[in-house]
């Protein structure tokens, strides 16, 4: 029960009868950091995807919290959403909007008062440095303060969860080492981290958790 | 997940660093009406940069909705003015009782004359009648010829001004039946019909603007439709972050709503621009009625009317548009 995450027997068919993942069994604790590492086409972005209720398992049960996840219905995803933060590898920043803004929108999404709104931004901006660009458009920033903008996104409202697909896919290896340091120091203020990334060097520099993937099956060894 | 009671004390501002202000002017804190207000404040602000943002297509919309909205309106003042008109001459309506002989005719139209639905009463004898009928005609020697006077006397009634045409009938019919009147007659067949005829328009006016009205809600919808499709990237991203449709549909019906009223705005424009047009010609007309008829234009009544059908028409489109197209966007 103190899993954040326990994937039981879980398979994904998607039409076309591909088999993404295949009687995947896992568990995450609260608080613990891991990565979801295979090849191309392994099945790492559709076990990010069921967390985040972007598909829907075809067998067996997901629990998140200790809450399982075919309970959730259509209407309540967007609320059961907000208690997650989730990084994509293309940004997915709203380029009308000020990283000040972007930064907000999970906050402003629950309706939080402008107050605490404002607190908890300037927060996620300074913890990934970036509070001085407040002002500025996404489109004016590099690849990797983007990214970053991105994660103080998922991060602002506090998500017991953070899961993140490729965060560091377009970025050069010293910005990714940058990021996963980041990623690092909120997992180190409590927050549980799972990220899938092909990037096997630099998940083994880090030294952490791997789950291995291979052709949508869990690699006994891990 | 950070809350505050409404009731809680307003949290101490540090010095505000000014990189990041922007968004911030005066953080309000009135608890959950504020921030309600604050939500709605920002829509508002959102809706009319896309406006603004996308000037030529908003324009386009915004001015076919005038045309839309201005169409039927202005078959409404036509058919108000029309039924003014006719009102008008409604004055003009007699009734003729033909009475019998025996009858005490000047006594009668006094009587007559008391009567709330009357204004007035003419006495005219046999007599008189026939000298009216020799004088104003080529009968003198056919009716000398007579020997005795065919006509009967008559009273001439006017109705009282501004008596409806169905009340002006029924008179007509009471009167009829009054003893020693033999017959009355209307004189009044070509109001009849101008009354058909403005009832005819003023029904028209109704569809008309009913099937408009639609074609409004269509436009709004449409507009909206294509906005939600051109940010469906975004619209993915905030479901993404867990915002509900509501959440995101909010901007787009105030878009529809501002559409809505710039729209009746425009067709406010578009109706004084046609009075002006009209202006002229009309002022002729009613110069060669030595001032018996009175045009109005749209009153203040009727323009605050035609606004808040036009947002009214916005909310309801944009509305239907946004649920049906937020519903088929979905996260990859
Ligand atoms: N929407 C979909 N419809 C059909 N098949 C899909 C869909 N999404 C993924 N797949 C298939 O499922 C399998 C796993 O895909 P997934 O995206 O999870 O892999 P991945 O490990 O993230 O790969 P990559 O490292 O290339 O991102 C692949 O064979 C893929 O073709
Ligand atoms: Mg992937």
């Amino acid at each position: 029960m103190n899993d954040i995450v326990a994937f039981e027997k879980v398979v994904k068919r998607y039409p076309g009868d591909q088999t993404a993942l295949n009687n995947v069994s896992l568990r995450l604790a609260r608080g613990e950091m891991a990565f979801v590492t295979g090849h191309s086409g392994a099945g790492k972005s559709t076990l990010i995807k069921l967390i985040g209720l972007l598909e829907r398992p075809t067998r067996g049960r997901i629990l998140i919290n200790g809450r399982d996840l075919s309970q959730v219905k259509r209407r309540d995803v967007a609320s059961y959403r907000q208690r997650l933060g989730m990084i994509f590898q293309s940004y997915n920043l709203l380029h009308d909007r000020s990283v000040y803004d972007n930064v907000a929108l999970p906050l402003e999404i629950r309706g939080s008062a402008r107050s605490i709104i404002d607190r908890n931004v300037r927060g996620a901006l300074s913890t990934v440095g970036l509070l001085q660009y407040g002002h500025r458009l996404p489109g004016v920033l590099s690849g990797g303060e983007q990214q970053r903008v991105g994660i103080a996104r998922a991060v602002v409202g506090r998500p017991h969860l953070l899961l993140a697909d490729e965060p560091t896919g377009n970025l050069d290896p010293e910005l990714s080492a940058d990021i996963m340091t980041l990623f690092q120091q909120l997992n180190r203020i409590g927050t549980s981290v799972l990220i899938a990334s092909h990037d096997i060097a630099l998940v083994e520099r880090l030294g952490l958790r791997r789950i291995r993937l291979d052709h949508g099956q869990l690699d006994p060894q891990h | 997940m950070p809350r505050r009671r409404a009731n809680q004390p307003r949290p101490n501002r540090q010095t505000p660093q000014r990189t990041v202000r922007r968004n911030n002017p005066k953080a309000t804190d009135h608890g959950a009406v504020g921030r309600r207000l604050d939500a709605h404040r920002r829509c508002l602000h959102d809706s009319l940069r896309h406006i603004a943002n996308r000037r030529l297509a908003s324009a386009l919309t915004i001015v076919v909705i005038g045309i839309t909205l201005a169409l039927p309106a202005g078959l409404f003042i036509t058919a108000k003015n029309l039924a003014q008109v006719t009102s008008s001459w409604q004055q003009s309506v007699t009734i003729s009782l033909y009475l019998n002989a025996d009858a005490d005719g000047p006594s009668l139209a006094r009587d007559l004359s008391q009567q709330p639905d009357i204004a007035n009463t003419h006495f005219i004898s046999a007599k008189e009648g026939l000298a009216y009928l020799k004088h104003h005609s080529q009968l003198g020697p056919a009716l000398d010829a007579l020997g005795q006077n065919p006509l009967p006397a008559v009273i001439r009634i006017h109705p009282r001004s501004g008596l409806a045409s169905h009340k002006v009938q029924a008179l007509a019919k009471r009167l009829g039946n009054h003893s020693g009147v033999k017959r009355a007659r209307l004189d009044a067949g070509w109001v009849r019909r101008l009354n058909a005829i403005v009832n005819l328009a003023t029904r028209a006016a109704f569809v008309v603007g009913i099937l408009l009205g639609l074609a409004v809600l269509f436009i709004v919808g449409n507009t909206i439709g294509l906005e939600i499709e051109n940010r469906r990237e975004q619209i993915e991203v905030m479901k993404l972050l867990g915002a509900t449709d509501a959440f995101i549909r909010r901007p787009f019906i105030y878009s529809g709503v501002l559409y809505g009223l710039f729209g009746s705005l425009a067709g406010l424009l578009l109706i004084g621009a046609a009075a002006l047009a009209l202006r002229t010609p009309l002022g002729n007309l009613v110069a060669a009625y030595n001032g018996g008829l009175s045009i109005a234009g749209l009153s203040l009544y009727g323009a605050l009317i035609l606004i808040g059908v036009g947002m009214a028409l916005g909310w309801v489109g944009s509305g239907f548009a946004a649920t049906r197209h937020l519903a088929l966007i979905e996260p990859m």
